[in-house]
């Protein structure tokens, strides 16, 4: 059933951690997959899960208090399934990946370099690493690197420090060392929640053009649907660890069939429209204490009491277009049955 | 860099000063001076001329001239290397301090590298291994180390090593090489011996560096480029110790600055204890003799070994971190 141009599938994954609190599921059962060259777009909350997910990805999972407790990730690697979650996380077939084959950016680029290195030694570790290169070779490729994401004077800049770049310019030096050994898999974490709305742009733009030039695959992680919108092919929405709606983007914003999804659209603002925003009320559940039922019906608009009984299933609504709700059920399988 | 290297080089020089200045003050402050001292003893012993020496050395070494020019006197000649009389030992304070200073300098660098040697590979482990049971028994014994009295520590040592290694007690030689030539057969009873001082100064400063590389290093475990660093595929062991350690050795370094003078006036009780031939047990009984240039040389050696200390620390960690001489 696997399609040719496949790269990663995530089936059933599970991810917990043991705090003091107890046991808590960040991620809860997710499955999705992804081809090459795709953009799919992970959207939600603070706290539903999405950071760690991007995270599980590249069996970054914190250890020892966070696991991968169930299900699987497999990566295609030039069409032979890896089952990357059997890899040990620290050892050396995991690190053979990480780096080269899938790479990663954060969210903050204050903090995401190390500041006591150059943003040159930086970038020239992952191809000394990866590529075999020595160091003359690896730090004129760091300078195209540099160059491709459009940092000024790449040739003088990559002897300096972190704490000597804007976070613009960091965020573009995090994403030349990201893509320095050309990926077929980004995972970029909230890459553009730290800066303000020009750089924004620019980076989206810059990334959007550097994906095109490899044919590389990027699992797009923010809270903000509006980006979500502007990059992804595909958008998969999270709610306390499950994924509740998955769709082309057009459905989503065309077609949103979860409560919650339309919630997150009606509190988009948008120029010309003179209702108010919508807020959705509540707060994302603790993950320790997650209610029986629907995770999302104490915030539910559209509750019934099945929802408060009994976890959703998963409805296909058409094509690549799924949603996680007993409402759906109610509304259209129901009916037609 | 260039730049900060002058400054803080400059820095230095006027903290000399004025610690100079201070200490010279500070000794001369008690009422009475070592010659009253010795008047009363000459007098005591029944000398008739007790106050003609005493008078005769007053004005050999101008004493009753007023402090600021006493000062002066004594600070010009310590920059030549003339670092005035002892009236307690009645020797040029020179002659009497060299030999100390050799063993002195040999038990703190070697206390120095003792500290750091077993402090940063057991602080590391500490960290990335917290809350296991390896971390748990070196914390239980780094508390131990910590709060345990270094004359208590030296007495147990003393004992177990006269018990099991068959070593003499006390000293830094045995019996056989006490007043020997130098030889290589000497050094290597010097270096047989050192490890009793060593162990018992170094201790606590040991437990102490640990729960401070322990509690840095975790910190900096936890921050976003260590992880940016394992997500580029570098082994565990590089994540640690090229992208975490360095940005976690700041209070280290900063510790060896001070660390030199904290062991050579710390040790002074181990010194009394072990009767090691070091300067410490001479500054004690100068300062409690009132012998104020004896005293004040010690004092100012300390503070100088202090200053150049902090100089090496700022000057490494403006290696390690690049972000202190950016302006």
């Amino acid at each position: 059933m696997t399609e040719p141009n496949r790269l990663v599938e995530v089936n059933d994954l599970e991810v917990v951690f043991d705090t003091v609190e107890g046991r808590t599921h960040a991620v809860n059962g997710v499955s999705f997959s992804m081809d090459a060259g795709e953009t799919v777009g992970i959207v939600g909350e603070s706290g539903c899960g999405k950071s760690v997910m991007s995270l599980a990805m590249l069996q970054l999972v914190p250890r020892p208090h966070g696991k991968i407790a169930r299900g699987s990730i497999i990566y295609y690697q030039r069409g032979k399934a890896v089952e990357i979650t059997k890899l040990n996380p620290t050892g050396k077939a995991m690190r053979a990946l990480r780096g080269n084959e899938m790479a990663m950016i954060f969210q903050e680029p204050m903090t995401s370099l190390n500041p006591v290195y150059t943003i040159g030694e930086q970038i020239m570790e992952v191809l000394r690493l990866h590529q075999k290169m020595d160091n003359t070779r690896a730090k004129q490729r760091a300078i195209e690197m540099l160059e491709k994401v459009g940092v000024p004077d790449a040739a003088q800049r990559v002897e300096e420090y972190p704490h000597q770049f804007s976070g613009g310019m960091r965020q573009r030096a995090m994403i030349a060392m990201a893509l320095s050994c050309t990926p077929n898999l980004l995972v970029a974490d909230e890459p553009t929640t730290a800066l303000d709305v020009t750089i924004e742009a620019q980076i989206l733009e810059l990334l959007a053009e550097l994906q095109r030039d490899i044919n590389m695959a990027v699992l797009f992680i923010s809270h903000d649907l509006k980006v979500i919108g502007e990059i992804a092919d595909r958008v998969i929405v999270m709610y306390a660890g499950w994924v509740v709606e998955e769709a082309m983007r057009e459905d989503i914003f065309q077609n949103p069939q979860h409560p919650y999804t339309r919630s997150l659209l009606a509190a988009i603002p948008r120029i010309g429209r003179r209702e108010r925003l919508v807020s959705i009320p509540g707060r994302v559940p603790s993950l320790s204490q997650l209610p029986p039922g629907c995770f999302f019906a104490p915030r539910c608009p559209a509750a019934t009491d099945q929802c408060r009984r009994e976890e959703p299933q998963v409805f296909t609504v058409n094509q690549g277009h799924t949603v996680k709700c007993w409402n759906y059920w109610d509304k259209e399988v129901q009916k037609t049955s | 860099m260039y730049v900060y290297f002058v400054r803080r080089l400059g820095y230095m020089v006027i903290t000399l000063a004025i610690i100079s200045v201070l200490g010279f003050i500070i000794i001369n402050l008690p009422p009475g001076t070592y010659l009253d001292r010795y008047m009363a003893e000459l007098q005591a012993q029944g000398s008739e001329s007790a106050q003609e020496i005493v008078k005769t050395l007053e004005q050999r070494y101008r004493l009753n001239d007023p402090v600021f020019l006493q000062y002066t006197r004594w600070i010009s000649g310590f920059v030549r290397g003339d670092f005035g009389l002892s009236f307690m030992y009645n020797m040029p304070v020179n002659q009497l301090i060299w030999g100390r200073i050799g063993y002195t300098v040999v038990i703190a660098l070697a206390t120095l590298i003792f500290v750091y040697a077993v402090s940063i590979p057991i602080g590391i482990y500490s960290a990335v291994n917290k809350y296991t049971i390896g971390d748990n028994v070196v914390t239980l014994f780094g508390f131990l180390g910590l709060s345990m009295p270094d004359f208590l520590l030296a007495l147990i040592l003393m004992v177990f090593a006269a018990t099991f290694f068959d070593q003499p007690v006390g000293g830094l030689f045995s019996p056989a090489f006490r007043d020997a030539p130098w030889s290589l057969a000497r050094v290597w009873d010097l270096l047989s011996n050192l490890w009793i001082p060593v162990v018992v100064i170094g201790t606590a400063q040991t437990a102490t560096l640990i729960r401070v590389l322990r509690g840095n290093l975790s910190d900096v475990l936890n921050l976003q480029y260590v992880q940016t660093a394992r997500s580029k595929g570098l082994s565990e062991r590089i994540v640690i110790y090229k992208h975490a350690v360095r940005n976690a050795v700041h209070p280290l370094i900063m510790q060896l600055g001070m660390g030199l003078p904290h062991i050579i006036s710390s040790s002074t009780v181990v010194a009394i204890v072990l009767s090691l031939p070091t300067m410490g047990p001479v500054y004690f009984r100068a300062l409690r003799a009132q012998d104020m240039f004896l005293a004040g040389t010690f004092l100012m050696l300390m503070a100088i070994l202090l200053v150049i200390g902090n100089f090496l620390a700022d000057i490494l960690l403006a290696i390690v971190d690049p972000r202190i001489t950016y302006e």
